[in-house]
């Protein structure tokens, strides 16, 4: 058993180092410096219009860049990291290599898995850190903001931040199976692009089927208000969605093991 | 005197991309213990598939893979710990250094990082391992892709091609580097189309045409059948008058030459030339390397190696 959890962190090791020694690393980053960079921007440029005096202003700015995170950033993300992780193998002619590694090939398939979601969960962490840092920097510019006069209700923050990795769970699971599968670039990326272009529309239409979509369900997530007023949209959400979303993102890592385990045994 | 047992048994394996046409059809191949052995084949003979059948990239449609002294299918994480490759192209990142693939290859294998250095120094890549991979030269990055296969010690290499983009001073240090590898107890399966290359540094040779063994043996074997179809270089008074006689290829107008499977064949031709009042002026052998062998001798209609 001990023997089995260190050929799994061994390997978990090796994917994260290989991970931030590529373009993997810049995607991490890139993707939650965008968001918060693009919000703090829209502030810059139009400060009449953001300024709501007497009342905290890391409310409207960590609901703003939430939103654009859940809503456009985030799906188009994981479909990319997915992607482009499994993509990385196919052109630098490393499957083969990393098949005659003396192991299980399910581990290879489960500790890449792990790496790509602890870059999900690094992403979100950034995002975290670069709204705390991009607000007090608007306070600078602008003390109007008045961000220094008030403090951010970061337990809330961090419910939502789980709460958005926790809903592409699922999405990630098919898309890392997809990659896998087809060791190319093009369909998984065209299938993420088509999923995410459906959820949105499912989501705008306000649709009882985005309740039942998993590239709908990070959108769904409304900021604060879902959670402070503990309302029907949370449960529901956690009920339905959360359900269908466990039970995708456990069925296709359950399937990727399986079929890897089936070609050695 | 013992056997020497075999690191490497194939028992009639097939296998195919599809059912209409077999790349490997009932092969059966063994590779002793300690032996480097060169595989030789056109290309889209299954040499590679070979390979990554034994590796266990693959899997046989038919027969029975035995990798040290164990059938594969239950036996491929441990016989893998024991066993370095290089099939095609090198596994290399890119954008990462030299330095930096091998560190992830020890990662992946729990090596400490001082086996870096002294697989570098096998291969001849000291000093240059901090350049990005990019920058190498496909030699180099053969080098490299070598030093990944070496890196956890093997007692079996499977090198697919691995003179594949070296100059001739580096593939006379694969050379060197092989027989030292060989001499440190290593069983070692290559495959090339530099077929001299083979000759030079293999103890044994299979030679592989459309998916079928058509030669195994040791070189001295290699050698006995290259004995039995000999070829001479004659200079006779008349080279088109001999044609007449007997089936020869002519050179000029004094020269031609002749294959013959023995020695008393040879006497006899030329026996009838002598008989056919031409004079013979020059008896010489001919030294025929693996590639003519592979060309006329064991192929019937032969095909042009790339």
């Amino acid at each position: 058993m001990l023997e089995y959890l260190s050929t799994y962190k061994q390997t978990i090791l090796g994917e994260y180092y290989k991970a931030i020694k590529t373009p993997i690393v810049y995607l991490v980053f890139i993707a939650s410096f965008l968001v918060v960079l693009g919000v703090s921007i829209v502030y810059l440029i139009n400060v009449a219009g953001m300024v709501d005096l007497n009342t905290n202003p890391w409310d409207h700015f960590i609901n703003r860049t939430l939103a654009v995170n859940a809503i456009f950033m985030m799906l188009p993300f994981v479909v990319l990291l997915t992607s482009y992780s499994t993509y990385l193998e196919v052109r630098s002619n490393t499957w083969k290599y990393l098949y005659t590694l003396p192991q299980n090939r399910s581990v290879v398939y489960v500790s890449k898995l792990m790496v790509i979601i602890g870059m999900l969960m690094i992403s979100l962490l950034t995002y975290g850190a670069l709204v705390l840092v991009l607000g007090l920097f608007l306070d600078i510019a602008y003390p109007i903001f008045e961000f220094r006069y008030y403090v951010p209700d970061f337990s809330l923050f961090l419910y939502d931040v789980t709460h958005l990795f926790v809903a592409l769970l699922g999405v990630i699971s098919f898309q890392y199976w997809l990659s896998i599968r087809t060791k190319s670039i093009i369909l998984p990326i065209g299938v993420g692009l088509l999923g995410f272009m459906i959820g949105f529309v499912l989501f705008t239409a306000n649709n009882a089927y985005a309740d039942y979509f998993p590239y709908a369900f990070a959108m769904k997530i409304k900021g604060f208000s879902m959670v402070k007023n503990s309302s029907a949209d949370f449960c529901a959400w956690w009920g339905m969605s959360g359900g269908i979303n466990a039970a995708a993102c456990i069925g296709f890592t359950l399937l990727g093991v399986y079929q890897e385990r089936g070609v050695r045994g | 005197m013992t056997a020497i047992p075999n690191i490497i048994e194939l028992e009639g394996v097939s296998f195919g991309y599809n059912k209409q046409s077999l790349l490997l059809d009932q092969l059966t191949l063994k590779i002793p213990q300690h032996a480097i052995y060169g595989f030789i084949g056109h290309n889209g003979a299954g040499k590679t598939t070979t390979m990554r059948l034994i590796l266990g990239l693959l899997q046989p449609q038919a027969g029975k893979i035995s990798v040290f002294g164990k059938e594969g299918k239950y036996n491929s994480v441990s016989m893998l710990a024991r066993t370095g490759s290089l099939i095609e192209t090198p596994p290399l990142y890119e954008m990462m250094t030299a330095y930096g693939n091998l560190k992830l290859a020890c990662k992946y294998l729990t090596l400490p990082y001082v086996r870096i250095d002294e697989v570098a120094e096998m291969v001849r890549l000291q000093g240059q391992l901090h350049k990005k991979v990019r920058q190498y030269s496909t030699g180099m990055k053969q080098r490299l892709g070598l030093a990944l296969a070496l890196l956890r010690d093997p007692d079996l290499l499977i090198l697919d091609e691995p003179t594949n983009g070296l100059d001739p001073q580096g593939i006379k240090d694969f050379r060197l580097l092989m027989e030292q590898l060989r001499q440190m107890g290593k069983t070692i399966f290559l495959s090339s189309h530099l077929l001299s290359e083979v000759e030079k540094m293999a103890t044994h040779v299979g030679i592989l045409q459309e998916g079928k063994l058509r030669f195994s043996g040791t070189i001295a074997e290699l050698n006995q059948a290259r004995k039995r179809h000999l070829k001479v270089q004659v200079k006779v008074s008349a080279a088109s008058r001999v044609n007449e006689l007997i089936s020869s290829h002519v050179l000029d107008h004094e020269t031609l030459v002749l294959s013959v499977n023995n020695r008393e064949e040879l006497a006899g031709h030329i026996k009838k030339i002598i008989n056919a009042g031409i004079s013979v002026y020059e008896v010489v052998p001919q030294k025929s390397d693996l590639e003519e062998i592979f060309l006329d001798t064991l192929i019937p209609n032969p095909i042009t190696l790339c």
